[in-house]
């Protein structure tokens, strides 16, 4: 039997016969990646998801031992896209034959590609709602505001990213002429409180806590449960400074008196505007029979929006989507009768990347895997 | 739920001051284990589930004793002794307990055979569970194996005393004795009738409450014993009414607004509402008692016979044939021995000899295990409504199976018997852990709301376990090439089919682990909202992915050969334990279904094992080599 010559690739390499042409390259980039991930892996018992995250899986350098650099997967897989792409340009050849190997290599390129790109652009934030409430913004599980209003305006609130924040420096709030100026900043703190003697002296409980100061603690293994807080002084228009300490887990906001009005203070989850308004009609939790085990969670909820008018469900598995945001069914609340929802909000440009990887890479693989096989058993047959 | 789960502790008192009080109600006959068909295909609503007693019985014995049957008696009959004689089965051994310090702490003297009965357990029975309480406070990660050991047993020290309460009201009560023939020719007592129970009383209630009214009013140092026996009767029936509640042996259904509410014999014996057909219900389980205690086998069987027919009557459970018959059957045990019996034979052959006998027959061997085996998965399909793929005690018997049908599909095609020893192999050894898998938990339990999908389950799940299947079984044949070409030192030319067998299989597993993440993936994107986390199982899966990719690319590459390709099968093997096994035993990420603490050990024996195997190799590889120079 004559071996087939092989045919010639798409383009010559020429100056182009780099590294990156190398199968050697392929496999170095993948075996570091196997170490990453297993790495990574091992790392989120003690430190959990978003600091192996931040240390491996977005990171394009890895500090071994806080000295000694190595790859990151972002590197690693660089470095893999650049091989691939190379390797299908320069290298591949392009028959029938190898068309299932072709359309796979395809598929990791896109899913590669498409990664890095949902990894900068997409954006997750969740949206909390009792049943009848209706809001056109959800909120961020990370970031934070500090935000002031006034009594007379409530609906004119003035806000600054907590991350912007500097200590020492001063900051116009809602009431013009009053300013803050930030002592402290805290990424994560706890509330210390003490009792005070209620305002109304006829009341039934004449003490109540509030909040005396707060301490710092090390950052949360998942950054959504951290809890900021800021210490502040009000400079209001009297010129007298109130020292205030405004707490990200309080529920009520900081109330400064201020001559005529009062200027409200408080940290809040930076609110992420949405397209459209939803408002959450009913939510159901379904229990197994005889049990409290859920065996479904549903929302019906009512979607207002420039092109949109309409109810829908949103339940385990079945998400809402509307243009380039997904609301998924993510918590419940349950308290004194009246039922809350949560949804997890993502808005993703290039959520149809991954599909489309997958597809290809699935397609690509089969095909690859039955004409290897065909031509086996082919072989086998032949006398 | 706390006012359900006081009544259940209350319930559970009660029943433990009647187990406690030895002979409380008198001596009961010994009865013969008597057929019990009827009352096995009972249904019962238990775990979220409508089931037939049996499973019920047998899912609790193995919580219990880690064992399915009793002293030849059937879990249904074991049961039956324990809700109808529970005096009785008070000494049944069947309470297991593997850590000997708790067997020291309780005070109670070691059995041989580590079971013990309630009542070989009863004089620790507080000490256990101020332990218990003290250890259940802890969290679950730092609690240590004595601890475990002292939840686990408490646990089922207070369910055993749960399941032998359901009936207590019908067991004659020292409380309920009316000796008075005034207060007998009241309520319409036969004189024979020495003792009552709170069953016999409660149609009277009316007329007790009253005489107790009409005795209220009187003088107390007037009373006569008419009125302290209707004072006591009704108060201690108050006091049965108040400290009990719900109970676990939901086996009587009722129409609420439309919908099937299943409830445990004692709140229809309190619900006046219940209906006529509620009652007959009790009555049948009166008259199935008193045929048990009795031995009449016949009368037993037409009470259960009549209980049945009644609950058809109100609701419209599902059939329990099928479930009936996957439990006689046993079918995965079945299959676990003709697998081990046909890996013998398939060692044998691949190692030592190739007898066309022994080939043929390990061949049916196999066959006929994956008869069973089959009828397992497909009776649990039937069964749950959904495919058998939603546990890890699920996805080994699912692997279990893919690997025997990979092994003969690669048997017809080699004929080498190759194909029959990873069919085998992987057969015997996947059955034998899910078995490890399936001690002291019902294997056909709920499942969590974001699993509650058959398209995902039957699609991502399937696949993954099809690429683990196939990543199995190249392991298995890189064991065999390199036990051939190292240590049997047969020659390369020779070896050319296990190899090719080899890479195809491993191949096999790449294709539907990328296939099988891909749709996982996908699943998360509607589920959680993103298609990739870094999640320790999303990892596991990846890990399977990359690593078989640098196998294939460091093949083309050059970089390794046959022995190479058996090693990183090999390795391939290992990284499917992690991401099927170890992953779960992490207990991070969003997998949090899927997290246990079963496994360890065999994770550890096989990771030692291979190390040892590789360890092996690497000796006789530079032996070979140096030999060679």
């Amino acid at each position: 039997m004559t071996k087939r010559a092989p045919k010639k690739p798409l383009f010559a390499a020429g100056i182009f016969s780099s590294p990156f042409l190398s199968l050697y390259t392929t496999v170095i980039c993948l075996v570091v990646l196997c170490v990453l991930v297993l790495w990574g892996t091992l790392y989120q018992i003690d430190h959990g998801i978003y600091a192996a995250k931040a240390r491996f899986f977005s990171s394009w350098i890895v500090l071994i031992g806080g000295m000694v650099p190595f790859p990151g997967v972002r590197l690693a897989a660089a470095g893999l896209i650049l091989n691939q792409a190379m390797m299908l340009v320069f290298k591949q050849e392009w028959r029938p034959a190898k068309a299932g190997m072709i359309i796979t290599h395809l598929g990791v390129l896109v899913l590669l590609v498409g990664g890095g790109i949902v990894s900068y652009t997409a954006r997750e934030s969740f949206l909390a709602l009792w049943e009848g409430e209706t809001s056109n913004e959800s909120l961020s599980y990370h970031s934070w505001d500090l935000v002031t209003w006034t009594k007379a305006k409530p609906g004119a609130p003035w806000a600054v990213g907590l991350d912007t924040l500097r200590t020492g420096h001063a900051y116009s709030t809602a009431l013009p002429g009053a300013s803050v100026l930030v002592e402290n900043a805290y990424h994560n703190c706890v509330a210390l409180m003490r009792q005070m003697p209620m305002a109304d002296s006829s009341a039934r409980m004449p003490m109540f806590a509030a909040i005396d100061s707060i301490e710092a603690q090390s950052a949360a293994s998942d950054p959504s449960d951290n809890i900021p807080g800021v210490v502040v002084t009000v400079a209001a228009v009297a010129g007298i400074g109130a020292h205030r300490v405004v707490y990200g887990g309080a529920s009520e906001p900081v109330c400064i008196p201020c001559g005529a009005d009062t200027l409200y203070c408080a940290v809040r989850r930076k609110p992420v505007p949405l397209p459209l308004a939803i408002t959450l009609i009913k939510f159901i939790k379904e229990d197994y029979a005889g049990t409290q085990m859920a065996r479904q969670y549903r929302s019906t909820v009512h979607a207002k929006g420039a092109d949109i008018d309409r109810e829908a469900v949103i339940s385990m598995n079945k998400p809402f989507r509307y243009r380039h945001y997904t609301f998924y069914q993510s918590s419940y609340s349950q308290t004194g009768g009246h039922q809350s929802s949560s949804f997890a909000v993502v808005e993703n440009r290039g959520k149809w990347l991954p599909y489309v990887a997958g597809f290809l890479m699935a397609a690509g693989l089969l095909l690859h895997f039955c004409t290897k096989l065909i031509i086996h058993i082919r072989k086998r047959e032949a006398p | 739920m706390i006012a359900s789960l006081r009544c259940a502790v209350v319930a559970a008192a009660a029943c433990a001051a009647a187990l406690f009080a030895e002979g409380a109600s008198g001596a009961v006959p010994e009865t013969s284990y008597q057929k019990t068909d009827d009352f096995a295909s009972t249904m019962i609503l238990d775990n979220g589930r409508l089931k037939p007693l049996d499973s019920y019985a047998r899912s609790m014995l193995m919580q219990f004793s880690g064992r399915t049957g009793f002293h030849g008696m059937s879990p249904t009959q074991w049961l039956a002794r324990v809700i109808f004689l529970p005096l009785t089965a008070a000494d049944d051994k069947v309470f297991l307990i593997n850590n000997p310090e708790v067997v020291d702490a309780i005070g109670v003297s070691p059995q041989k055979r580590r079971r013990y009965s309630f009542n070989d357990i009863k004089q620790g029975y507080h000490q256990l569970t101020g332990m218990a309480r003290e250890a259940g406070a802890k969290d679950a990660k730092e609690r240590t194996l004595f601890e475990n050991e002292v939840v686990r047993v408490s646990r089922n020290l207070q369910d055993y005393l749960e399941i032998s309460s359901v009936l207590m009201f019908l067991m004659p009560y020292p409380e309920f004795a009316v000796r008075d023939s005034a207060a007998r020719d009241l309520l319409g007592i036969s004189p024979a009738a020495e003792q009552l129970s709170f069953y016999d009383l409660a149609p009277c209630s009316d007329r007790i409450a009253q005489a107790a009214t009409a005795a209220e009013r009187k003088d107390k140092a007037g009373w006569s014993v008419f009125d302290m026996t209707m004072m006591s009767l009704s108060q201690a029936l108050q006091r049965w009414r108040q400290s009990r509640g719900d109970q676990p042996f939901h086996i009587i259904p009722k129409i609420v607004d439309g919908r099937e509410e299943w409830l445990c014999p004692w709140i229809v014996m309190l619900d006046a509402g219940s209906g006529a057909q509620a009652r007959a219900d009790i009555s049948s389980l009166a008259a199935m008692r008193a045929a048990f205690i009795s031995g009449d086998a016949k009368g037993f069987a037409a009470a259960a016979a009549s209980f049945n027919a009644a609950v058809r009557r109100t609701a419209r459970p599902p059939s329990p044939g099928i479930e009936l018959l996957y439990n006689r059957i046993d079918p995965f045990a079945k299959a676990k021995i003709l697998y081990g019996l046909a890996a013998i034979l398939a060692l044998m052959l691949v190692t030592v000899f190739a007898w066309r006998w022994a080939r043929t027959l390990a061949f049916v061997l196999i066959c006929a295990a994956l008869a069973p085996h089959t009828f397992g998965l497909i009776a649990r399909v039937i069964i749950l409504h959904r495919p058998p793929l939603a546990t890890i005690y699920e996805t080994f018997l699912f692997v279990a199976w893919a690997c025997a049908v990979l092994g003969l599909a690669l048997e017809l095609i080699q004929r080498k018997s190759l194909g029959l020893l990873i069919s085998s192999l992987c057969g015997f050894f996947f059955l034998h852990l899910a078995g490890r898998y399936n001690v002291g938990e019902d294997s056909m339990g709920m499942i969590a709301a974001v699993l509650n999908s058959n398209f995902w389950l039957t699609t991502h799940i399937m696949s993954v376990t099809l690429g683990y299947a196939g990543c199995c079984c190249a392991g298995v044949i890189g064991h065999v090439y390199i036990v051939k070409k190292l240590f049997l030192r047969t020659p390369e030319e020779k070896l050319a089919s296990t190899s090719s067998a080899l890479y195809g299989i491993l191949a096999f597993g790449l294709v539907f682990t990328v296939i099988g993440t891909m749709l996982g993936g996908m699943w998360a994107d509607q589920s959680w909202g993103r298609f990739w986390g870094w999640d320790p199982k999303e990892n596991g899966a990846l890990l399977i992915i990359l690593w078989c990719a640098v196998v294939f690319h460091a093949r083309l590459a050059g970089i390794v050969k046959q022995q190479g390709m058996a090693i990183g099968a090999i390795l391939s093997l290992v990284l499917v334990m992690f991401a099927w096994i170890g992953v779960n035993l992490l207990g991070i990420g969003m997998h949090s279904y899927g997290f246990t603490t079963t496994g360890i050990t065999a994770l550890y024996s096989f990771l030692i094992f291979e190390a040892v195997f590789l360890a092996a190799a690497a000796v006789a590889f530079f032996m070979t080599r140096r030999r060679a120079m």
